[in-house]
């Protein structure tokens, strides 16, 4: 047993007690009811389960929560699906998947979303040139398996957030 | 029988040739979800079958056509039964092959279809782009072997069973044309599956071209691939 | 001409069933052991027996545990095949990953069964240079000898690595579903120790 406290979308949870063996996608979507984030294949191959991890330096990653147990996110703060949407106001990446129709089924969506999230903010810091916009978000997303959409709106939908605001994602 | 020696096919032939009879004969059908029958005279009897045209020679002489007496045709009703109201998907797609260690790379690819009446366009696009990642993964990655080493096993994940990622697909070069329908009041088509089902010889083809072999069983790995250019 | 059919189908319907029992055997059964050093010393020459005790490391250098971090390449492997690493990770510039996919973010500090995922503090890929992949055992010996391709380590070092690394340790105990390097950590180190003290001849 573990005693675990964490933030989850800026709001403390814990400290509680937590099996050693419990994952980290079993308690977000058992124990605290929050299902945005999906349980794909189970082995880190489809990131349907992937989270935001904010590290204490400022940076960010997403990561999977099939693999990795609750017990070792203690003291961390993280972000989910759930926590994008601010005041019931979608984000400009939420309406841009809307807008785009770049999900179908739904199930992958949350990491891609977690994902792209963590891109915006990661060239926000470094930002890139025009000429390298779409080779960086096929690097950034090509961790995260989609069987609906072949991929191709999310991209679009992304690349359009980012150059909607040129100034803050592009060199 | 006893006593009687069998005939044979030429000496047949040659009888009926002598006699200037039939010798060869030539029938045309018609079904419509039933077959169309006919009667004809035929050396002064009539004669029925489910043919509605038929044409004799006699001797060496030329095929004349026999007038039939009667003709009987299904009813035009039969043509509702079953009617396929898909679609029809062609795709065309460019790859290059790395010589030295069987890579592939689909640098270009174009779907064309027609699906009558698009309710909603945008997630017909998508389910194109997603049936051509779903052909790649079919014709390029993906392999269920039967038995002890196949996903039998109860050990598979997504880490054996490959399917497409990004990285496998053209994502910038993938162009899906959506053909208008073809009458003004066409329906809509059903077009979940098609968009899937070309992509796969047409990559087979693509391969056949580059490298001269034909791959017969599928996934076609960089290893197949590499051995095929060695 | 029936009772032939049957019995096809009979032997066909046994044979399936064994056969998965083996693959579960692979997987979870004991690992084979390592001869230890005192059992080289029928072998007379002393460089001969150095090889030997070398050939015998091999089993464990060669094993799926070791090799799949020590690719050839700069994607690790993954099971007891020797398979590309899924999902597609890659070295990146410290061998501990790419920017958007460090190792550390699924394989923390020790192996989470309930995960399959095996764990260890430095989990990591070991250096270009240190590629055992596709090498004869007579190569991996030169190249764990040679203070340039081994971390520039003293052959007196490497029995201490070998023998008693953490990471290296974890090829013993690798979690669920993984076969264990071949006898135990000290087993191993016993060899090595024996290797140097022959000479450290390479097996050919």
């Amino acid at each position: 047993m573990t005693t675990l406290s964490l933030t989850i979308n800026g709001r403390a949870h814990g400290p509680m007690d937590v099996r050693d063996d419990l994952t980290m996608n079993d308690f977000l979507r058992e124990h605290l009811g929050m299902t945005g984030t999906k349980f794909g294949c189970g082995a880190a191959q489809c990131l349907s389960c992937a989270v935001i991890v904010d590290n204490p330096d400022g940076t960010s990653y997403a990561g999977p929560t099939c693999v990795v147990s609750a017990a070792s996110f203690n003291g961390k703060a993280i972000r989910t699906v759930e926590g994008h949407a601010k005041n019931g106001e979608l984000s400009a990446l939420q309406k841009a998947f809307i807008d785009h129709f770049a999900f179908q089924c739904g199930y992958c969506t949350a990491g891609f979303l977690n994902e792209s999230q963590v891109l915006l903010e990661r060239l926000a810091k470094k930002p890139v040139v025009r000429a390298d916009l779409e080779k960086t978000i096929a690097e950034a997303l090509d961790s995260h398996l989609c069987r609906c959409t072949g991929y191709i709106k999310y991209h679009e939908a992304v690349r359009d957030v980012i150059l909607a605001d040129p100034g803050r994602y592009l060199v | 029988m006893p006593g009687l020696t069998p005939l044979s096919l030429p000496s047949i032939a040659a009888k009926a040739h002598a006699r200037n009879d039939v010798t060869g004969a030539m029938a045309h059908a018609f079904s419509r979800w039933g077959w169309s029958r006919a009667t004809f005279p035929i050396a002064g009897q009539t004669w029925s079958a489910d043919i509605d045209a038929l044409a004799v020679r006699k001797g060496g002489g030329k095929y004349a056509r026999l007038d039939r007496s009667s003709v009987k045709y299904p009813p035009t009703e039969n043509n509702r039964f079953g009617t396929v109201f898909g679609a029809m998907c062609a795709t065309l797609v460019r790859v290059e092959i790395v010589r030295a260690t069987g890579v592939l790379r689909i640098a270009k690819a174009y779907s064309v279809f027609e699906c009558g009446k698009a309710l909603v366009p945008e997630i017909v696009l998508g389910q194109a782009q997603g049936g051509f990642a779903m052909g790649v993964g079919y014709a390029l990655l993906e392999t269920l072997p039967p038995y002890e080493d196949g996903p039998g096993n109860g050990q598979w994940n997504l880490g054996q069973y490959l399917i497409a990622r990004g990285s496998d697909l053209p994502l910038c070069d993938l162009e899906i044309e959506v053909l208008p329908p073809v009458t003004p009041d066409e329906p809509p088509k059903g077009i979940a599956e098609v968009v899937m089902i070309p992509v796969v010889p047409a990559l087979l083809n693509a391969i056949f071209d580059a490298t001269g072999r034909r791959f017969q069983s599928l996934p076609v790995t960089q290893t197949m691939l590499k051995g095929a250019l060695a | 001409m029936k009772s032939e059919m049957r019995v096809k189908v009979l032997v066909a319907a046994v044979a399936l069933p064994m056969g998965m029992l083996t693959a579960y055997a692979v997987a979870d059964g004991p690992s084979d052991g390592l001869a230890t050093p005192e059992s080289f010393s029928t072998i007379g020459d002393t460089a001969t027996r150095s090889a030997a005790l070398f050939t015998e490391l091999g089993k464990v250098l060669t094993h799926p545990r070791c090799v799949n971090c020590h690719p050839a390449g700069d994607r690790p492997h993954q099971g007891e095949l020797g398979r590309l690493h899924q999902p597609p990770v890659e070295r990146g510039a410290d061998g501990h990953g790419l920017v958007a996919m460090r190792c550390s973010i699924c394989h923390q500090a020790a192996n989470f069964d309930p995960g399959r995922v095996p764990g260890n503090p430095i989990w990591q890929l070991a250096p270009r240079e240190m590629a055992w992949e596709g090498k004869t055992l007579g190569e991996i010996c030169a190249q764990i000898k040679d203070p340039a391709r081994n971390g520039g380590r003293s052959l007196e070092a490497l029995v201490d690595h070998i023998g008693t690394d953490h990471l290296v340790g974890w090829a013993w105990a690798p979690g669920f579903g993984r076969r264990p390097a071949p006898g135990t950590q000290k087993q191993a180190g016993a060899l090595v120790e024996a290797w140097v003290k022959t000479g450290a001849a390479c097996p050919k």
